[in-house]
This record gives C-alpha cells, sequence and structure tokens, in this order.
C-alpha cells in the first residue's frame, strides 16, 4: 500500500515536472537558433555557448547511435562543431539551423566513412538505463528487456533508415528535412523512416522469450 | 489506422527517449566552447590587420621626408629661412594680453616707417602721434574677425582700440621725416650737424634738435659743444 501511495506522489511530480517544462519555451523568450549563430557571427560567444548547449546533447547521441563507437563519436562531434564555427563567416539563416547543424553531422559522419571502409556496425555502447525509484522489480525489468531489444534493432537497422530515424528522434526533422540533409527525394526518405519505425515498433512488442 | 500508427510511432519514440540519455563529455564541451571562442575576432586582431602596413608607410614617409629636408639644406645651407610677419588675429573679446600683442605689431610698423629716408626737412609730430594710424591699419585685420564673429561682446580692449582709431593719424610722408630733421650734407661734420641743431632750437623744435643732439653724439663722440670748449 505505501509502494503505491510512493509510486503515484512519484508518477504525479513527474507529470507536473513535465507539464510545467513544456510551457516553458512559451514563457521565456529563447532566441531563435538562427539568431544565434547571426549573434556568433559579429562575435558573440555567449550566443555561440547557448546554441550549443541547445544541441550538443542530440548531435551527441545521433553520431554516437550512427557510429557505434564512443571515441569515434567524439572525434566527429568536434568536426561537426569546429565546421560550424568556421562556417561563422559565411552562414545565411536560408534554411532551418537545424536542418543545417545535421546536414554538417551527416557529412561528417559519411566522410569518416569513407576515409575508414571498415566501419563495423559492432557497438561497445553502454547504455545507462535509469529506472525509476517507484518502480516494480517486474515492470522494471520488462522496461530493461524493451529497452535492450530496441537498442539491439535500432544496431541492426541499415544505415540510411538508422540515420533517417536518428534525425526525426534526435534533430526533430520532418520527412522533408531528412530528404534535404541525407541527400534523396522526399518519397525515399519517407519510406526509409516508415521502415526504420516499423522495425523497431516490432522490436518493442515482440516477447521476451524470442528475443 | 493513422491513429494506430502514431500510436506505434509515439510508444517507439517514447521507448527511444528512454533509452537516449547520454550526454557529451565536460572535457569535449570545454574544447569546443575554447574553440569557439578562439575564433571569435577580438577589436585589437582586426586592428592588427592594418596596423603594421600602415606603420611601416608612416616609417618609410617620414624617413624619405626627413631624408630629402637634408640634402635641400646641404644644397642651399646660408640661404635664409623665410621671415614671414606673424599676425595674431585673435579675438578682441579675450583679454588684454591680446591688445598688447597688436600694440607691439603696431610699434614694428611705426619704427619700420622711421627707418625710411627722409624726403625733406618739413616740420612733422613725433613719431608717437602716428602710431594711432598705423595701429588703425594693423588692427584693421582684427576688425574683419570681429565682424566675422557678428556677436562680439564690446570689452574694454575693444573700446580702447576704437577710440585709438578715431584719433586723426600722421601721412606717411610725415612718418617718414620725423627721424632726421638734419639731410645728409649737414650731417658730413660735426659742425654742420650741430648748426643744423641750433637751427632747429631757434625754430622751436627742441624735441628734434635734442634727437638731432642725440643723433650727432652718437656719431661724433668727441665732438665738444662750443659752450664746452670754453
Amino acid at each position: 500500500m505505501a509502494t503505491d501511495a510512493q509510486f503515484m506522489t512519484t508518477r504525479s511530480t513527474a507529470l507536473c515536472r513535465r507539464s510545467v517544462l513544456a510551457y516553458i519555451p512559451a514563457m521565456v523568450h529563447t532566441p531563435d537558433d538562427s539568431a544565434l549563430m547571426l549573434r556568433y557571427k559579429d562575435g558573440d560567444v555567449a550566443a555561440f555557448e547557448t546554441l550549443y548547449r541547445r544541441h550538443k546533447d542530440a548531435i551527441y547521441r545521433y553520431l554516437l547511435r550512427l557510429c557505434g563507437h564512443r571515441d569515434i563519436a567524439e572525434d566527429i562531434f568536434q568536426e561537426v562543431w569546429g565546421k560550424i564555427v568556421n562556417a561563422r563567416k559565411s552562414y545565411r539563416p536560408t534554411a532551418k539551423f537545424t536542418t543545417f547543424l545535421y546536414r554538417v553531422a551527416h557529412n561528417c559522419f559519411i566522410d569518416h566513412v569513407r576515409r575508414n571502409k571498415r566501419h563495423s556496425n559492432n557497438t561497445t555502447l553502454d547504455p545507462e538505463f535509469h529506472s525509476d525509484p517507484g518502480e516494480t522489480l517486474e515492470s522494471s525489468t520488462e522496461r530493461s528487456l524493451a529497452r535492450e531489444r530496441l537498442l539491439r534493432a535500432l544496431q541492426t537497422l541499415p544505415d540510411e533508415q538508422r540515420d533517417a530515424f536518428l534525425l526525426h528522434e534526435e534533430g526533430g526533422l520532418s520527412v522533408d528535412e531528412i530528404a534535404t540533409t541525407t541527400g534523396c527525394n522526399r518519397e525515399t526518405a519517407k519510406s526509409r523512416l516508415r521502415y526504420a519505425v516499423n522495425k523497431l515498433r516490432t522490436a518493442i512488442d515482440e516477447p521476451a522469450e524470442q528475443s | 489506422m493513422s491513429t494506430e500508427t502514431n500510436n506505434s510511432d509515439t510508444r517507439v519514440s517514447e521507448a527511444y527517449r528512454a533509452l537516449a540519455t547520454e550526454t557529451t563529455p565536460h572535457e569535449l564541451d570545454d574544447t569546443i566552447l575554447k574553440m569557439a571562442a578562439n575564433n571569435v575576432p577580438t577589436r585589437y586582431a582586426l586592428v592588427r590587420g592594418w596596423l603594421r602596413p600602415v606603420a611601416w608607410a608612416a616609417t618609410i614617409g617620414l624617413s624619405l621626408a626627413f631624408i630629402l629636408d637634408i640634402s635641400r639644406y646641404q644644397d642651399n645651407p646660408v640661404a635664409p629661412a623665410p621671415v614671414t610677419e606673424k599676425v595674431e588675429r585673435r579675438a578682441i573679446s579675450q583679454d588684454a594680453a591680446v591688445i598688447t600683442t597688436d600694440e607691439d605689431i603696431v610699434s614694428r610698423k611705426v619704427n619700420k616707417y622711421a627707418d625710411a629716408p627722409v624726403t625733406g626737412k618739413a616740420l612733422a609730430p613725433r613719431a608717437d602721434s602716428a602710431k594711432p594710424a598705423a595701429m588703425e591699419t594693423a588692427v584693421s585685420g582684427l576688425d574683419i574677425a570681429t565682424d566675422a564673429a557678428g556677436t562680439l561682446p564690446e570689452t574694454e580692449a575693444t573700446v580702447r582700440l576704437r577710440a585709438s582709431k578715431a584719433q586723426p593719424a600722421a601721412s606717411p610722408v610725415e612718418k617718414k621725416e620725423q627721424a632726421e630733421y638734419c639731410d645728409a650734407t649737414t650731417r658730413t661734420t660735426a659742425e654742420s650737424w650741430y648748426a643744423c641743431v641750433e637751427g632747429l632750437k631757434e625754430d622751436g623744435l627742441a624735441d628734434a634738435a635734442r634727437q638731432e643732439l642725440d643723433a650727432l653724439l652718437l656719431k661724433f663722440p668727441d665732438f665738444l659743444k662750443p659752450d664746452q670748449d670754453r
């Protein structure tokens, strides 16, 4: 009984926090990515810091999932931001900054693959699984298994499909933006994303015994 | 069907969100932020771009000018430097010191007139009486400056200048005659010069006689007056 009460309290707190966080962007005036980049172009280092902190984790995870190796991901990550810094002078806000950023990241990854032909899909990832303190052992185990299955399914996806899925999830890019970033047409991008989601859904729904 | 797909997508998305919790290492953040800060040019760096060429150009220009100046001086070592009369055109309303400077200019002009050759032995007033006219000439430039200024307040100095302008002025001929009352012929010997001085005394021109006597004694220091001989 006490455990149920504690669980309910934790859940309601989490929901509360989530609802508050959802309204924060609307309440606080946050400058646009392009505006921040233009400010950095004019020499405002603080603007770049804001921009970097806004996108760094998503870009890092995107590269980490694509590469599967932490060290390589960090190298490419550094290369990506180096290119963003160098592109400061010639930057023009013609497209969404996120599209520009992920295109640079995508190209850096492709360059890395071309440089190292022996790109392997074997990953040494050790994702941190944070279980809720109020979660029961059974539900925690079930969730852990589901996440493990998802990770494995993600790693077995073809590069293009994984790329499309990660651009959608981490970058929040639309199908059109994924097509622009990866240099394919809209239908191709859409089908890649659909195949990826279907495979991952199947992996999640897969009974534990089969996995 | 569409709703079902969306729900499935949401479920996959949520599952992935729960999985993706990795963050960048702090060392990597520091490295990239430092790189970004170093890449931004500071204001000094912008100046530094053109500072060195400008410094070189200035050094070369000054050196050339110095060398040319020295070579020109070596070509004409005894050439006198051009003398330009420096007339200070200051606003009259400043202070009395300005007027003192202007009066110096006036006295310089008076002396210039006095040094001119004598054309006749006409009787003329003393040099001091010619001062206002010369002052008028010198101050005319100041008047122009004052008029240009328009609304300068009238001070004591202005009033003094205006009063001096109102006095009658001596003609340039009179100014030339005021220095030498005895002509060159009479000045050749001490005796004839002294006779001229006596004549001036008889005419009642005591000042002129004294001035000529001073000049005579200056030229002939051993000359003794007839009354001194006795």
